[in-house]
């Protein structure tokens, strides 16, 4: 195989290498790739380089760039999880640094040719199988350094797509105006190539120091319990034979409930918090909203993904969608702009709970031998959601706005029918059980 | 006998800093603007229904 110096082999870990250094590696992953939920930065400028050419994209076709890029992440998921388990995560890191910054030199090249199908191409669909693969590279070689606290390990990761946006938002932002201070007219090529060129390096810095530890390694003093939990399995599933269990598509509810649910905020919170505080919150306002509700989706994914090592799996997502449910059910009937965002920011934190802990739940359910190739699968419902939140949330929208009812209403309607969703996600959780041993991996030792 | 040579605390401080200072601007940044949320002239009303 090309590049020899990224296969499995030649990334294992040497006797005495601290297990603390795999999560920045995975971070360094994550956290780039999270640069995908700031694209929206991008829209205005692009907006107005296609008028300034004539071309007039409009919003929705400007809008297509995000939605395929998450619509390839999912594919891309579940096509390469298998893949990438025998291929090892610094070989998929380094494709998935490959195609995401490509992506960015793809949609330089679009950007400066004003051709949209060139940007489609190149953040959409090249720079989505990059997302796809750099969002589950990382994910069974952590469960496999912290056996002990897998919710923990992969909710740093996780965290760091969380996170990405924060940075990327702001990098795009000042590189967009340094290159207008310069008096560039075409600065969003400029600003593509640049990001395209750090985030490889950055990335380039995950694949060097990844390491999957030695067979049969495990961490000082930890033994492994023969049967700790009812749900927490001591065997090994096949990813063709786990998608063929009740449990994965039980957990494929779960996920896109969850995610349908969150993604309908995010995606509606500036304009949302305006119109239910008019002449109240403003447009800058509304921005440190999107901010805040960014950092405790991030942090969301940390502390709640740590709990549940504590709690279980089960009773963690039993937690988000009580919590979800509730909470997006009383949101339209607060009246208070601080009260509002509070319960706004702990139904983020759910949600990005909701995301951080199905890594260890498919660990628990289907054991840690294909474990990324089955989040992987189990991410299409992550595609699913993104098409189904946006159509909930713009299509009640849209018809109240052409029968002339004020959104107020609209937006009441939208979150009680995201909390019935979340209702629907908690009965799923209810109904997993351990997986029938007739689907385990035939194997001498577990 | 082999010498087993341990991951050092400033190679592991090192490798978290390397992620934790972008991380840590992107954070101010975000907080920065969520300042503006709170701002002084925000007052407290009843969203308007009808």
């Amino acid at each position: 195989m090309a590049f020899s110096f990224l296969n499995r082999e030649h990334s294992i870990a040497a006797p005495g290498y601290s297990r603390w250094l795999v999560p920045p590696a995975a971070l360094a992953i994550h956290l780039s790739i999270g640069q995908a939920y700031a694209f929206s930065v991008f829209k205005n400028p692009l907006l107005a380089m296609a008028a300034a050419d004539g071309a007039a994209w409009n919003l929705k076709e400007i809008g297509y760039i995000f939605s395929i890029a998450i619509a390839f992440l999912g594919l891309s998921a579940a096509l390469f999880g298998h893949w990438l388990e025998n291929a090892g995560p610094r070989r998929a890191m380094f494709y998935a640094a490959v195609c995401f910054s490509a992506g960015f030199y793809i949609s330089a090249l679009g950007a400066y040719l004003h051709s949209l199908w060139l940007i489609y191409l190149g953040y959409g669909v090249i720079g989505g199988i990059g997302l796809g693969l750099g969002y589950i590279s990382p994910v069974s070689t952590l469960i496999k350094w912290f056996p002990d606290r897998p919710g923990l390990s992969t909710g740093l990761a996780i965290m760091g797509f969380g996170g990405g946006a924060m940075i990327g938002g702001p990098l795009a932002n000042n590189l967009m105006n340094f290159f207008k201070a310069q008096g560039q007219t075409d600065f969003i090529p400029e600003t593509f190539m640049v990001m395209g060129t750090l985030y490889f390096v950055f990335m380039m810095y995950g694949v060097f120091t990844v390491r999957v530890p030695a067979p049969g390694w495990k961490p000082e003093g930890y033994e492994a319990k023969l049967k700790p939990s009812p749900t927490i399995t001591t065997h090994n599933v096949h990813v063709s034979a786990a998608w063929k269990t009740p449990q994965f598509w039980l957990l494929w509810i779960v996920l896109c409930t969850n995610v349908t649910a969150g993604i309908s905020i995010l995606e509606q919170a500036s304009p949302m918090i305006q119109d239910f505080f008019k002449g109240t919150i403003g447009p800058a306002a509304a921005v440190g909203f999107v901010g805040l509700l960014s950092l405790f989706n991030m942090a969301g994914r940390f502390f709640w993904a740590t709990i549940s090592d504590h709690i279980g799996r089960k009773n963690a997502y039993t937690c988000f969608f009580t919590i979800g449910a509730v909470l997006y059910f009383i949101l339209p009937m607060v009246h208070s702009v601080a009260a509002f965002v509070s319960i706004s920011c702990v139904m983020l934190s759910v949600y990005g709970g909701g995301f951080a802990t199905i890594p260890a739940y498919l660990k628990d359910l289907f054991g840690g031998y294909h474990v990324s190739a089955i989040h992987g699968r189990l991410l299409t419902a992550w595609a699913t959601a993104g098409i189904i939140g946006p159509l909930i949330v713009n299509g009640i929208l849209d018809h109240n706005v052409a029968v002339g009812l004020p959104k107020e209403q609209a937006y009441t309607f939208i979150l009680h029918i995201l909390s019935a969703l979340l209702v629907a996600g908690f009965v799923a959780n209810m109904l997993v059980k351990p997986v029938n041993e007739k689907y385990w991996v035939q194997e001498t030792n577990s | 006998m082999t010498d087993i040579k341990k991951t050092s605390a400033m190679a592991i401080a090192l490798a978290w800093l390397v992620v934790g200072i972008p991380a840590g601007w992107g954070v101010y940044n975000t907080v920065l603007n969520a300042v503006k949320l709170f701002a002084p002239t925000q007052t407290e009303v009843v969203p308007q229904k009808e």
